[in-house]
């Protein structure tokens, strides 16, 4: 449409006129974006450790000594009817001790034992780390089961701890956005200040308000995603050098691959420039505006 | 209470400008600043279509404040306004531009967008109107060469000399085809020559058919143009003289 042609040149010739006011709107909103991603990419991670180590807690329930292993199709089927369990698996006792020497193996002389001591064995896996307890207490009620471990403490902990690292990290990124919107606004308001009088000559040649408003919002859109798009820049090329490092040094360190983060943070970043762009914009011509 | 009135549009229930032929009509009009000062008081003035008026008056008297009102740059705090026939104490915020638009006005200070060239400036005041984008290109060299400046058409109002912004600026005003003329203290900033190159061109547009209205304190300008002459003094109008004469109408009011 004209209209929107005739708005971006008004962009475009402003932003060539004063040059150093965008490159401060930018600049601004550069940092803060960049602040906010590698903040992201840190909580992408921790959350990433946190599923990582929740995806090994599982309820073991040894079964009792008498159990007949024509009975398991049955068993099993009775486990995973229970809400809240995903897998089961059985560990036969020998099995068990095969895994038990191995990792005893250079330790401790298991040739003594003459007799394999442990019991046929459940490996039950959870749907979620919060199900934990209830799925292993549940367990219990479901016959010929000697015992069950799941761990509760280490579980608790965990989830109490994967709270904590939620929720601060939700506050910290609210905090964050609301800086950013704040200082990227100031930076705008003063390149809007520095052209207040042309706005009360506009309205005196009998602008609209919107006619008026529309390049300052479409100029911070434009400078938001311009910034924004430096800093996802930064952000996705550090990450992709880091975590090669990172892996060659601890190679079992569940780090979040670039390919599966980088593609919803990237864009994520551009929307958030240009949003804060828009509404610093929007803030600032109001203050001029009298409409 | 019920009225029939209530059941017309509000353009329908207002009172219509007493005049067919007025351009600018001002009744009972006090004009109040929002720090509680009272700039004019009762003024009544009619000024018909295609006239050319001075309003004269000492510093503060209030010449300003009158323009004020018919761009609706205030509102007075009780009496009507009228400027070609539309009542425009009752206009509502949204409707203000449409009223610029066809109200030009100059200032002393020019006040042109320092952003852009002489031409974007007066281009401005067409796209602000959704001017056909066709149409704009021709407008504009019209009336830059009306006021003598195509040739300067593309330097920064920092580049023209205090007469040539002037002249942009009188382009701006005129670009639309205004109805009405407002100029407040045109020539305050200017040179003797260039003072009566603004003058001329302000009568050539009223010759053309459109009603100017000038505030100034350029006593020789009043003088010789032989125009009529309105004189204020604290917020009143005190004088209204045909073919008036800055001089006496200054005595005039100091025997009032
Ligand atoms: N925005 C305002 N708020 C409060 N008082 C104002 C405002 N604008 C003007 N005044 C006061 O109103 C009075 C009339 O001012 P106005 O500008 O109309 O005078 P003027 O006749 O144009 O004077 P001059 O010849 O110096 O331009 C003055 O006393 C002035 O101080
Ligand atoms: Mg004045």
């Amino acid at each position: 449409m004209g209209l929107a042609h005739y708005f971006l040149r008004e962009v475009l010739v402003n932003v060539r006129r004063s040059p150093l006011m965008s490159v401060a709107s930018v600049t601004t909103v550069m940092v803060l974006t960049m602040i906010v991603g590698f903040f992201l990419v840190l909580m992408a991670n921790l959350s990433n450790l946190a599923r990582d180590l929740a995806s090994d807690l599982k309820v073991v329930a040894y079964l009792q000594a008498d159990f007949n292993r024509d009975q398991l199709g049955e068993l099993r089927s009775r486990v995973l009817k229970l809400p809240g369990v995903e897998g089961v698996s059985f560990v036969s006792r020998e099995q068990a001790f095969e895994h038990l020497k191995k990792r005893m193996n250079n330790r401790i002389q298991l040739g003594d034992l003459t007799h394999n001591p442990l019991p046929d064995a459940l490996e039950i896996r959870v749907r979620r780390a919060e199900d934990l307890e209830k799925v292993g207490h549940k367990v219990k009620g479901v016959g010929s089961i000697e015992k069950v471990r799941f761990g509760e403490d280490v579980a608790r902990r965990m989830l109490a701890l994967n709270r904590i690292v939620r929720t601060v990290g939700l506050v910290v990124l609210i905090l964050l956005l609301v800086s950013t919107l704040l200082v990227v606004s100031n930076t705008i308001r003063l390149t809007v200040y520095a052209r207040r009088r042309d706005i009360e000559v506009m309205q005196l040649v009998g602008a609209a308000g919107w006619f008026i408003r529309w390049p300052f919002l479409l100029e911070g859109i434009l400078q938001g995603l311009v910034g924004a798009a430096l800093a996802a820049t930064v952000v996705s090329e550090s990450y992709r050098l880091l975590v090669p490092q990172l892996l060659s040094s601890v190679s079992f360190l569940p780090v979040a691959a670039p390919e599966s983060l980088l593609p919803w943070l990237c864009p994520g970043l551009l929307l958030l420039g240009a949003l804060v762009g828009l509404l610093g914009s929007w803030i600032s011509v109001n203050r001029f505006l009298k409409v | 209470m019920f009225s029939w009135k209530n059941l017309l549009s509000p353009a329908m229930r207002r009172p219509r400008a007493e005049y067919e032929d007025s351009m600018v009509e001002l009744h009972g009009i006090n004009l109040v600043y929002p720090n509680g000062y009272q700039a004019l008081y009762d003024v009544e003035l009619l000024v018909r279509k295609g006239e050319f008026v001075f309003l004269v008056g000492t510093t503060g008297s209030g010449k300003s404040s009158l323009l004020k009102l018919l761009y609706r740059e205030q509102a007075p705090k009780n009496g009507s306004v009228y400027v070609d026939n539309h009542d425009v104490g009752e206009l509502r915020r949204s409707e203000v531009p449409s009223l610029r638009r066809k109200v030009g006005v100059i200032f002393q200070d020019f006040r042109l967008l320092r952003e852009k060239t002489a031409w974007e400036n007066v281009a401005y005041a067409l796209e602000v109107t959704g001017a056909r984008r066709r149409e704009i290109p021709r407008k504009v060299a019209q009336v830059l060469e009306l006021v003598g400046l195509l040739s300067k058409r593309k330097r920064m109002p920092g580049q023209l000399s205090g007469g040539e912004q002037q002249r942009v600026a009188i382009a701006r005003a005129l670009v639309n085809e205004p109805r009405l003329l407002l100029a407040d203290e045109p020539t305050g900033n200017l040179d003797p020559d260039s003072s009566w190159d603004i003058m001329q061109i302000l009568s050539r547009v009223n010759a053309g058919g459109t009603t100017v209205m000038v505030a100034t304190h350029d006593q020789q300008i009043v003088d010789t143009m032989r125009k009529r002459v309105i004189v204020m003094r604290q917020g009143r109008i005190t004088e209204d003289l045909e073919r008036g004469n800055y001089t006496v109408a200054q005595r005039a009011t100091q025997v009032v």
